[in-house]
């Protein structure tokens, strides 16, 4: 194979991560077939392929018949969440090669069933943690492998966002569609502490919900449209990324605004991840720190760049900043990166970085999160992984 | 608040300036003095914290 033939399934706003291919100088995949029950995304990203590679795409309604479509290698699935296990299995058996948009499935049982039918297959899974593409983690990888900052011996980490826009609205909003906002929103944090520190022991995590209730604005509006009071996640509906304008505050919905999660990991690192909805604005980023017995790293993913500490050095005198090779685009760059290193996978024959291991684990460390915060328990990884083995 | 980053240069008459782009799209980069960029907070109390930028050009795949 010289040239991938992709087919995007679910043409809303994150298969927009396939713009990389159309300015690849390698053309290592051609965009040939698109699927969505919505015609106006269908149509918009159409064209958009239409006017950047040069030729139209075989469209349909169905996956299955895009599926059925022979000339297609491999499948972006881009999603609702809810959806991605049933159409991930059936790609896989179809034979295709599968870029899945994160999360694994919304909950454990989806989650093993969709790592079978990739070990089952012969072709590749990757996941859409695009973070392991941000030049940001990268380099914070490549300095705790490198040894630079001695071992690694605690770690803490916060993403605020200011994303009640999206989150309290559409499907978005309710955990049957999302598994809990754990999964939704932190297993791309969660694959990052699993890469940078392997396996974890033992999960215990705490969700509320604070801010985006009623009476957390002066309104007792269930939309926009009728809202006499506006705040500041005012929208209209035409055009908005969930297609609703629900108040975040009054419209019914089940998901929490923030949790904090403790996790140690097998090394006997401590981890606390924490995350909300109601931040300030100007902190809306991922906010890392990770403690070494030579040095400490940290850093906020916007800013590209990791401070790094030596343990012992008085007076700051050796602190500095590190910039890495950066991205452009969404989560730090790695939106642009993650599908070209797919591409390549197939036509080397070899796994990306997000592949089935770190499907598995990223998805049994949060899922064991959000299982800990709805049962109120400390949660055993060895417990999570007798029941639902790690394929082959 | 202000924040800017770029490397320290001397100019011709010896003032320091910060070598930047002054925006995303000019890739150009510009001279601008310490104190052009400081001017805003010119008698009032400020909190500066300075310290040297590596660029690592590869990272590890």
């Amino acid at each position: 194979m010289e040239k991938v033939n992709l087919g995007v399934i679910g043409t809303g706003a994150r298969a927009g991560l396939v713009r990389t291919m159309i300015t690849d100088e390698k053309k290592r995949g051609d965009i040939v077939a698109l699927c969505d029950v919505n015609p106006d995304h269908l149509s918009r990203f159409e064209k958009m392929v239409e006017t950047g590679l040069g030729h139209g795409t075989s469209n349909y309604s169905d996956y299955h018949d895009l599926l059925d479509d022979e000339k297609v290698d491999a499948v972006l699935i881009s999603t609702p969440d809810f959806l991605h296990h049933e159409m991930a299995i059936e790609a896989f058996n179809a034979g295709k090669h599968v870029f899945l948009e994160k999360p694994v499935g919304i909950n454990l049982e989806q989650m093993i069933e969709i790592v079978r039918a990739a070990q089952n297959a012969d072709t590749i899974l990757e996941i859409g943690y695009v973070l392991r593409y941000a030049p940001f983690f990268v380099g914070m990888k490549q300095l705790i492998d490198s040894g630079e900052i001695g071992t690694p011996l605690f770690a803490q980490a916060l993403e605020e966002y200011y994303g009640a826009f999206h989150f309290y609205r559409g499907w978005w909003k309710s955990r049957e569609h999302v598994g809990g906002i754990m999964i939704q929103k932190i297993c791309h944090d969660m694959d990052l502490h699993y890469w940078f520190f392997g396996k974890p022991r033992k999960v215990v995590a705490f969700e509320s919900l604070m801010d985006f209730k009623p009476g957390g604005w002066d309104s007792d509006a269930l939309n926009c449209d009728d809202c006499q009071n506006p705040c500041p996640y005012y929208t209209k509906a035409e055009g908005s990324r969930t297609g609703t304008n629900e108040c975040v505050y009054n419209a019914p919905h089940d998901i929490s605004d923030n949790t904090q999660i403790l996790v140690q990991f097998e090394s006997g690192l401590n981890l606390s991840m924490g995350m909300n909805f109601f931040n300030a604005r100007g902190q809306s980023d991922r906010h890392w720190k990770v403690v070494g017995s030579k040095a400490e790293l940290s850093g906020r993913l916007s800013t590209g760049m990791v401070r790094i500490d030596p343990r012992h050095d008085t007076n700051m005198q050796n602190t500095r900043y590190l910039k890495f090779t950066s991205g452009t685009g969404g989560h730090g760059g790695g939106d642009a990166l993650q599908i070209l290193e797919f591409l390549d996978g197939i036509l080397e024959g070899h796994e990306a970085k997000a592949g089935i291991e770190s499907a598995y684990w990223s998805s049994i460390l949060i899922m064991g999160a959000q299982k800990s915060a709805d049962e109120g328990e400390i949660v055993e990884i060895a417990d999570l992984t007798r029941k639902y083995p790690f394929p082959g | 608040m202000t924040h800017f980053q770029g490397k320290l240069v001397l100019d011709e008459d010896n003032i320091p300036c910060v070598k930047m782009q002054l925006s995303p799209q000019n890739p150009t980069l510009y001279d601008i003095p310490l104190s052009e960029l400081l001017e805003e907070f010119v008698d009032k109390e400020i909190y500066m914290e300075v310290f040297r930028v590596e660029t690592r050009a590869e990272v590890l795949d």
